[in-house]
């Protein structure tokens, strides 16, 4: 866990164009969204990060900027020290073997009309990973590694149950050896108890292989369960990034806090007042000033004009937010009801 | 019985397909009292959507759905032809669906959603259509109920310009403006996010209080099912596992089942080393374990679990369906 | 998959007729006992009878057999230029909708171009500058249906392209080229076949027409067109030449139709199936 990080992301913007061409230079509102809004963040070898948000706060877009499935539109994204945000693709080959990812639903990230072996064959193959005679092997044994038998190499994805699936998911991606490994809410979609045995998969690849691991979420427990840092993502900028244990005990941004409190945490629960709901979907016209204005209990004039920059508050513990401070000294009184009337300004 | 709303006895669902019919739901009794918030608790495949789906007739066509009674509010809907069924259905009994955007029709507004809300139930509440515009007022009011102050406005809105989580209060609104007797929710925050989650179903809490309808409530998330419901049912594989009070359950579980659900809810929010999990897969519908269907995954299994098993009384006033229980009927 | 096809009655009785239509021009062709060009003018336009079950034309040849062998002409020609079409206007298409831009724009507006002509007018403005004759025939049928499967492969390769297990294909590092063969292909080739077999059936209309205005094959080469081009001159007095062989092109058609109608039922909703 010394040493340079294996992942930096360097004011990574991501914008999505929505009108093209002629409609877009006739229009007069905003032809882009931005999914992305200059996030820095960096990842450590052998760490499992967790990045949490709501839909909407940019992580899954995040997760595919590096992966190059979207392309930056600014910022830089450096891979072990080389800044991948506008390789090539020839260029990029030879590192995606280093870099894979398991989607949150497992039925559509596997070819319907491949079996679960083509599936578990096809990387291999193609980095030639091991020689062509052994694949038959190499498929067997990768899905002994994610608790499948032997009888499963046959099967479609169609006849799999959702578990079953993100194993054959996580196999595939595991087959390559990476590096790093994006899981982009990989256990949302299943149930209860076959979450506990994918959580546990994780674990215990993570800390064989010592793999380093992004896991996007918009569930915190599970986040905690799995992460030894956590980011926390609102409306696509960073808000608070710091050690799992620290970023629970003592939240310090108002969005962080309030997250906290609707999960049943004690420590934000007492002192947060209860968050104003968004009335309408924002847009990039209310891309001024700190994201989180129009739902913040405790803002400040200030914080309408400019973005808050991070502020360290302790080790690896940053926050983007002017009033932190305060929020560490809310009393246990606060509990002012904030009304939806003064949330929402729009026409 | 009046102390009951809705009386389900032995209801048998099963699908038709070309070659199989594939039973989902096999002898699943259960009350919903007046009144009262009866949760369903299970994961994919335990046959949650489907029971509650059949007693609203929402099922496709090749659904075979039996029952012994299904007594609601005075009538045996078992006995109702789908011509007597219907009026019922989206007046006194109504259904919130897992997907907001979904519910909507994407190209008409709020508003025109309300005006034919309270045109189908223009017979029973009179007052909407008595003035020219006392329907709107009234689902102003009823939308300020749900948590939106800017009701007028939002009536003039198209779904796409809201979100999510003002979807499912809007939903809400729309339900209560028809006072139904029954309402169904079937895993209403599931597609939103943690905090409008918790907004939401603080909306239920409060409401509960206030109408006098009664909830059916799927959900497979425990800690929901703790803050909503009465009582509460866990299936399994198309079986009642168990049934009793909410506080019971979710703090002594007897089956299993329940047991391990409850347990790993409760570990993935402590910070546990490893979380335990229940081995095995959920049976494939055409393969069913002889006896109690959990069997191959229960620690307990032992002599006599290969046998049929049947909901049993506890002095406790639990059912259950497990042999380590003893029956005092 | 062969179940759900053998229960539709529409495709199975498709398949009947086409596999019926297929062994009479093949090898019942060889079978027949009189040649399709062979003359005699001792048996001119005679009615239908057992000797000549279609009646003779006006050089004495024996309708049917001509008729079989213009079947077989006619539906090589239509199955050779839709083929054609198909590999053509599927490469056309996946590539243009999963690379993009100016290359998506310039092609798949020349495929509007090409669509916007009535196909029998486009066909017909071919042939006069190309030229006459079995092979150019080929050629405007192909032309006339490139566009069709370009439009088809464009919009089927860009719900796919979205998928996640494209997306994961992307992300494992597979060359694009690989990725539409291997990924996007194999998903979006059913709706391609039954599109396919259902041309087929057009395609043989328009070479009948272009053969029926004495632009396709040309004579004494028997196909479709020409016999009834032939049967409509003298239609008063022989009425039979035209009548038999426009049956038998709605016979072979109906097969075709029949087919291709069914594996469209088979192929649509069944697209998702998850076995729980």
């Amino acid at each position: 866990m010394t040493g340079a990080p294996l992942v930096d992301i360097l004011n990574l913007v991501v914008r999505f164009r929505t009108r093209r061409g002629l409609d877009a230079a006739l229009s007069r509102t905003p032809t882009f969204v931005t999914a992305v809004d200059d996030v820095s963040l960096a990842i450590k070898r052998g760490e499992i990060l967790g990045l949490v948000g709501e839909s909407g706060s940019g992580k899954t877009t995040l997760g595919k900027a590096i992966l190059r499935l979207v392309e930056p539109s600014s910022g830089e994204i450096r891979f072990d020290g080389e800044n991948i945000a506008h390789l090539s693709e020839r260029r990029l080959r030879p590192l995606r073997r280093k870099v894979q990812t398991i989607f949150q639903d497992p039925l559509s990230s596997l070819n319907p009309r491949h079996r679960v072996s083509d599936a578990l064959a096809t990387p291999l193959r193609l980095h030639r990973v091991v020689e062509s005679a052994q694949v038959d092997q190499k498929v067997d044994s990768v899905l002994e590694r994610v608790g499948l038998s032997p009888v499963f190499r046959d099967r479609y994805p169609h006849e799999l149950s959702g578990g079953q699936l993100q194993r054959v998911a996580i196999g595939r991606a595991l087959t390559l050896n990476p590096d790093f490994l994006i899981a982009d809410e990989a256990v949302s979609k299943l149930d209860v108890s076959v979450r506990a045995q994918i959580l546990n998969l994780f674990k215990d690849i993570q800390e064989s292989t010592g793999m380093s691991m992004l896991f996007i979420t918009h569930d915190l427990h599970v986040a905690r369960y799995l992460c030894t840092r956590i980011g926390v993502m609102y409306f696509g900028k960073l808000v608070e990034v710091g050690p799992t244990e620290e970023l629970f005990r003592q939240p310090l941004h108002p969005y962080t806090r309030a997250l906290l409190a609707t999960i049943g945490e004690d420590a934000a629960q007492a002192s947060q007042p209860l968050l104003a709901e968004e009335a309408f979907n924002p847009t990039e016209d209310d891309r001024i000033g700190c994201r989180f204005y129009k739902r913040c209990p405790i803002h400040q004039p200030r914080c309408a004009e400019c973005h808050p920059p991070f502020d360290a508050a302790g080790p690896g513990h940053q926050v983007a937010c002017y009033e932190w401070k305060d929020t560490a000294k809310i009393s246990k009184h606060r509990a002012a009801r904030v009304t939806a009337d003064r949330r929402v300004g729009h026409p | 019985m009046s102390e009951n709303l809705l009386e389900v006895r032995n209801l048998r669902i099963s699908f038709q397909l070309r070659d199989a019919s594939i039973p989902v739901v096999e002898g699943v009794d259960f009350d919903v009292r007046h009144g009262e918030v009866l949760g369903i608790i299970g994961e994919s495949g335990s046959g949650k959507t489907v029971t509650c789906m059949s007693i609203l007739r929402l099922l496709p066509a090749n659904a075979v759905v039996r029952a012994e009674r299904i007594w609601f509010d005075g009538e045996d809907l078992a006995r109702c032809s789908d011509d007597e069924f219907e009026p019922l259905r989206g007046r006194r009994l109504a259904m919130i669906f897992q997907d907001p955007v979904g519910s909507f029709n994407p190209v008409k507004t709020i508003g025109w959603h309300f005006y034919h809300v309270s045109r189908r139930v223009a017979h029973e509440r009179p007052e909407l259509f008595s003035r020219r515009d006392a329907w709107r007022k009234e689902a102003v009011a009823v939308l300020a109920r749900v948590g939106i102050p800017h009701g007028r406005q939002i009536l003039r809105q198209y779904p796409h310009q809201m979100s999510g989580g003002m979807l499912q209060r809007a939903l809400v609104a729309l339900v209560l403006q028809l006072r139904p007797v029954l309402i169904v929710a079937d895993e209403p925050t599931t597609n939103l996010d943690n905090i409008v989650e918790h907004q939401i179903i603080e909306l239920f809490r409060g409401l509960k209080n206030d109408i006098h309808s009664s909830f059916l409530f799927i959900t497979h998330n425990m800690s929901v099912a703790a803050k909503l419901c009465d009582r509460i049912a866990v299936m399994y594989a198309g079986q009642i596992a168990e049934m009793g009070t909410a506080v019971e359950i979710l703090t002594r579980p007897k089956h299993p089942y329940s047991q391990g659900l409850v347990r790993t809810s409760a570990e993935i929010m402590r910070r546990v080393d490893r979380l335990q999990e229940i081995p095995g897969e959920l049976p494939n519908w055409r393969s069913l374990p002889e006896g109690c269907r959990f069997r191959p995954r229960c620690a307990f299994a032992r002599q006599g679990c290969e046998r049929e098993q049947s909901l049993r009384l506890t002095s406790d006033g639990r059912e259950v369906r497990c042999l380590l229980y003893e029956d005092v009927r | 998959m062969w179940r759900d096809f053998r229960s539709s009655s529409t495709a199975m009785g498709g398949l009947a007729i086409t596999l019926l239509v297929l062994a009479a021009v093949t090898v019942g062709a060889e079978l027949m006992s009189y040649s399709p060009t062979g003359m005699s003018f001792t048996t001119v336009l005679r009615p239908p009878s057992w000797a000549h079950l279609f009646g003779t034309d006006s050089y004495g040849r024996d309708v049917f057999t001509r008729v079989l062998y213009g079947a077989r002409v006619s539906l090589l020609i239509s199955g050779c230029g839709v083929g054609l079409a198909l590999m053509l206007g599927s490469l056309i298409g996946m590539t243009a909708a999963y690379f993009g831009r100016l290359y998506d724009l310039l092609v798949m507006r020349l495929m509007d171009l090409l669509f916007a002509f009535p196909a029998f007018v486009l066909a017909l403005f071919l042939m006069v500058i190309i030229g006459f004759g079995v092979v150019n025939v080929t050629i405007a049928i192909a032309l006339v249906y490139v566009p069709i499967f370009a439009r088809l492969a464009h919009s089927m390769t860009l719900a796919v392209r979205e998928e996640a297990y494209v997306q994961a294909a992307r992300a494992m590092g597979q060359p694009p080229l690989r990725l539409l063969a291997r990924e996007i292909l194999p998903n979006i080739a059913a709706p391609l076949m039954v599109q396919a077999s259902i041309g087929v059936a057009f395609g043989v209309i328009i070479e009948a027409g272009l053969s029926f205005l004495g632009l396709g094959v040309q004579p004494p080469t028997p196909s479709l067109g020409t016999i009834m081009a032939d049967g409509q001159e003298y239609f008063r007095r022989a009425p039979w030449v035209l009548t038999m062989s426009g049956l038998a092109v709605c016979f072979a058609l109906l097969g075709l139709n029949l087919l291709g109608d069914g594996l469209r039922d088979l192929v649509d909703p069944r697209l998702r199936k998850r076995a729980t």
